[in-house]
C-alpha cells in the first residue's frame, strides 16, 4: 500500500449540505483515514475553509491528495472552490458509500437538514430512488427548531423519546401543524418525553408515507445522515418496519465517503485539479448578476478567487461559461 | 377579428400561416416568462394546475396586444380541461377585457372545426384551392419546426461546446416561420440542415436515451417542464417526447396510420394494464414507455402538473410496467414551486442509475 517515499494516496470527499458540511479522506483502499463534520451556518464557502484547514490538521502524515470529490446542495460551489475532480449529486454519493461498507445493503434511508431520500438498492446497483418533494418535515432542520423550543440539547433528543413508554399521536403532516398539535399536547399536560417518541414516530410515518411511497424496502435497512445520530428516529422505523436498522459507523459523513470513493473511482491515473490546502487561506467570494441579453433573465453566479473570476453557472446559454475560457 | 391560442408546442407556426392567407388576422401571445406564470397566479383558483396557469397568463397578455377573439379547446371528460373555458371566461370577463369566446371539442372535429373553419372560409370569399394550399404550407411549417426540434435532441448530447445546439434550434425555427411561400421552404430546410452540420460533435460518445412521456401540456412546452429536454441533452443524454402537435391533430382526424409511433398505437400497448381508455395522456403515458423500451430507450421521465387526476391513474401504473419492463422511471410533479435544484439532483441521479445499469450490463455481455 505505502509507496515511494513513504507517500500515501489519498482522496478527499466533500458534502456542502444546507445545515452541516463534511469532510472525508480515505486511502488507496476505500478505508476512512480522518473526517470531519461542521456546521455551514449558512455560508458554505467559509464553512468549506473551515472544514479543509480542520481535516488537514487531522490528515495522517505523507498523505498526498490524489482526487477530489464534492457532493451536497452546494456542491458546485465547492467544486469550484477546491478545484473538484468530481462533482456529483447527493443520492448517487450516498449509495455509493452505503454499498461500500455494506455490500449486501436493500434500502438507504438518509434524512438530513433539509431533505430525505430513500434510495432502493439491488445486487449493488440503485434501481430507484425518492426525495421529498415540497415539505421539509421530518428533517433535521425541523428537529433542531423543535429542540431549541423544547429546551432540550438535540444530541439528548433522541434519549427522550427512548424513555417513553406511551407516545403521544401527533399529526406529522406538515411542520406547521405538527408543532401547534406538539403545542397543544405540551399545555395538556402530557409528559415531554411522551410528545417527543410521539414526534419521532410522526416524522417516520410522514416520511414512509411521503418520500417512501410505493417503494419496495426490504432489509438490510440503512439509516444514514444527520438524524440517524437521533435513537428515537431509528427506534420509530424499527417499529414501523418491523426490520431491524443499521445505522453505519460513519453515518454522519456517508456522502462525504461517498464523494471520495467516487473521485477515487475516477481517478485512476489521471491528475487531479485539487488547488491544494491552501485555498482555506485565500480569499473568495461570490457576485450575482442579471444576463439582460434574451428574455430568459438568467441569474448568473460569478465565482471570485483571489479578485480573478474562475467559474460562472446559472446561465442557460453557456454564454457566460465560456468567458472563463477565453480570459 | 383578431384571434388568439395559448402556446401549445409550435401550433402558432401553423395557425400563423393560416391566417395570413384565409384570415382572421392571428396574434400569438408573447413568449411565455416569468411575467406570465405570476399573471396567472395572481388570477387563477390557487387550487388549479400548472396549464391552466399559464394559459390564463398567456391570454392575458395576448388581450393586452390587441386580440379580441380566444380560441380554446375544450373537454368533457374527467380532465379539467373541461371546466377551462367556464372558467376562464369568467376571470377575463371580471378583469374587464372584451372578446369573443371560441370553444372548441376534440370530440366534435366535425361541427366545431371543420364546418366552423368552412364557414370562415366561404364569408372571407377564399376559393378552396387556397385553402388548401395555405393548409398544406401550415403543415408542413410545423412538421419542420418539429423536425429541427428532433435534430436538436438528437445532437445536443454530441455538442462539444455547450449551448450552441440551443442557438441553433432558435435559429432554425425562426427560418422556418418566416417562409412565406412552399417554393421557399426546402431552401430553408436545406440551410437548416447546414447549419446543424456545422456544430462541432463528440462522435465517440454514445449518449443514454430517455423518452420523456406524461401530460400533453407540461411535455410540449419547455417553458412548462422547466426546459428538461435541454438540461438532460446538456447532461448528455437523448431524449425524445412522446407529444407532437402534429401527432395530436393527426389523432384527432383519425389519421393514426401515417405516424410511426402513433398516439393509437400507444394506446393499444396500454391495454393489458387498463381497459378503458380515459381520455387524455392518460393510456398514452402507460403505453408510450412500453413502444419506447421496445425500440431501445433504457428510461422514462413521466411529467405531471400537480393534482392531474388522469396522470394521477397512470402513475402506479407505471411503478408497474417499470417492473414488467425493466424500464426505470422517474416522475416529476411540476407546480410553481417545484424547485430547479431539485429536478436538477434528481435527474442526474436517474442518470447515474441509468449509466451504471448500462455498465452493468456491458459486464454481463462481456462474461457470456
Amino acid at each position: 500500500m505505502k509507496e515511494k517515499d513513504d507517500q500515501m494516496k489519498g482522496y478527499l470527499g466533500i458534502d456542502v449540505g444546507s445545515v452541516s458540511t463534511d469532510l472525508a479522506v480515505i486511502d488507496q483502499e476505500g478505508r476512512v483515514l480522518c473526517y470531519q463534520y461542521g456546521l455551514t451556518h449558512g455560508q458554505p464557502i467559509l464553512a468549506v475553509q473551515r472544514g479543509l484547514k480542520e481535516i488537514e490538521s487531522r490528515l495522517p502524515k505523507g498523505v498526498d491528495i490524489c482526487g477530489v470529490g464534492t457532493t451536497g446542495s452546494a456542491r458546485q460551489l465547492a467544486g469550484a472552490l477546491v478545484g473538484a475532480d468530481v462533482v456529483k449529486n447527493e443520492i448517487t454519493a450516498h449509495a455509493v458509500a452505503s454499498v461500500h461498507f455494506y455490500p449486501e445493503v436493500k434500502t438507504v434511508l438518509e434524512i438530513g437538514g433539509q431533505d430525505s431520500k430513500i434510495i432502493i438498492i439491488r445486487d449493488g446497483l440503485v434501481i430507484d430512488f425518492g426525495m421529498n418533494t415540497v415539505c421539509a418535515a421530518g428533517t433535521g432542520s425541523f428537529l433542531d427548531q423543535q429542540a431549541l423550543r423544547l429546551n432540550v440539547p438535540i444530541e439528548t433528543f433522541g434519549d427522550y423519546a427512548l424513555r417513553s413508554n406511551s407516545p403521544v399521536r401527533i399529526a406529522g403532516r406538515c411542520t406547521v401543524f405538527a408543532e401547534s398539535d406538539m403545542i397543544h399536547k405540551q399545555q395538556m399536560g402530557y409528559p415531554l418525553s411522551d410528545i417527543i417518541a410521539g414526534l419521532c414516530e410522526a416524522l417516520v410515518r410522514n416520511y414512509l408515507n411521503n418520500v417512501a411511497k410505493g417503494k419496495e424496502i426490504r432489509s438490510p435497512i440503512l439509516f444514514q445522515g444527520g438524524v440517524a445520530a437521533n435513537q428515537g428516529i431509528k427506534r420509530a422505523f424499527e417499529k414501523e418496519l418491523k426490520e431491524e436498522i443499521i445505522v453505519p459507523k460513519y453515518y454522519p459523513v456517508m456522502g462525504a465517503i461517498g464523494a471520495a470513493l467516487l473521485a477515487k473511482e475516477k481517478m485512476d491515473g489521471v491528475e487531479t485539479q485539487f488547488k491544494g490546502f491552501r485555498v482555506a487561506e485565500l480569499e473568495c467570494r461570490t457576485e450575482s448578476l442579471v444576463c439582460k441579453d434574451c428574455e430568459n433573465r438568467c441569474e448568473v453566479v460569478k465565482f471570485i478567487m483571489d479578485s480573478k473570476p474562475i467559474a460562472y453557472w446559472g446561465d442557460r446559454c453557456g454564454k457566460w461559461e465560456s468567458e472563463i475560457g477565453r480570459s | 377579428m383578431k384571434l388568439t391560442v395559448p402556446h401549445i408546442g409550435h401550433l402558432d407556426v401553423f395557425l400563423d400561416t393560416l391566417g395570413k392567407t384565409i384570415g382572421p388576422e392571428f396574434i400569438a401571445p408573447p413568449k411565455t416568462s416569468p411575467r406570465t406564470l405570476s399573471l396567472g397566479m395572481k388570477y387563477a383558483p390557487p387550487s388549479t394546475c400548472l396549464p391552466f396557469k399559464f394559459i390564463l397568463g398567456n391570454f392575458i397578455e395576448a388581450l393586452e396586444q390587441g386580440a379580441d377573439t380566444i380560441a380554446m379547446v375544450s373537454d368533457h371528460g374527467p380532465c379539467r380541461v373541461g371546466m377551462y373555458d367556464v372558467v376562464m371566461q369568467q376571470i377575463l370577463r371580471d378583469l374587464g377585457f372584451h372578446f369573443t369566446w371560441i370553444s372548441m371539442d376534440d370530440t366534435q372535429i366535425w361541427r366545431d372545426y371543420l364546418v366552423r373553419f368552412n364557414r370562415e372560409r366561404r364569408a372571407r370569399g377564399v376559393s378552396i384551392w387556397r385553402t388548401l394550399r395555405a393548409l398544406r404550407l401550415g403543415w408542413k411549417k410545423l412538421r419542420f419546426c418539429e423536425k429541427v426540434e428532433f435534430l436538436a435532441h438528437r445532437i445536443r448530447p454530441l455538442e462539444r461546446k455547450r449551448g450552441e445546439t440551443t442557438r441553433v434550434e432558435a435559429q432554425c425555427i425562426k427560418l422556418i416561420h418566416g417562409v412565406n411561400h412552399p417554393n421557399q421552404l426546402r431552401e430553408v430546410w436545406k440551410e437548416c440542415l447546414r447549419l446543424f452540420d456545422r456544430i462541432e460533435k463528440d462522435f465517440t460518445r454514445k449518449p443514454l436515451k430517455v423518452v420523456i412521456t406524461g401530460e400533453g401540456y407540461i411535455v410540449i412546452n419547455p417553458h412548462a417542464n422547466q426546459e428538461i429536454e435541454r438540461r438532460l441533452g446538456e447532461m448528455g443524454v437523448e431524449v425524445t417526447r412522446t407529444v407532437w402537435i402534429s401527432h395530436k391533430i393527426a389523432h384527432a382526424l383519425h389519421l393514426d396510420c401515417f405516424i410511426p409511433k402513433s398516439k393509437a398505437k400507444a394506446i393499444k400497448a396500454s391495454k393489458p394494464y387498463l381497459k378503458y381508455n380515459l381520455g387524455g395522456e392518460c393510456n398514452s403515458s402507460i403505453g408510450y414507455p412500453i413502444l419506447f423500451k421496445r425500440a431501445g430507450f433504457e428510461g422514462a421521465i413521466q411529467l405531471l402538473p400537480l393534482g392531474c387526476m388522469l396522470e394521477a391513474v397512470a402513475k402506479p401504473i407505471l411503478v408497474r410496467v417499470s417492473k414488467e419492463y425493466d424500464l426505470p422511471i422517474l416522475t416529476f410533479s411540476f407546480d410553481e414551486n417545484l424547485s430547479e435544484t431539485m429536478v436538477t439532483t434528481r435527474l442526474s441521479a436517474f442518470i447515474d442509475l441509468l449509466q451504471r445499469r448500462r455498465e452493468r450490463s456491458y459486464l454481463k455481455q462481456e462474461k457470456k
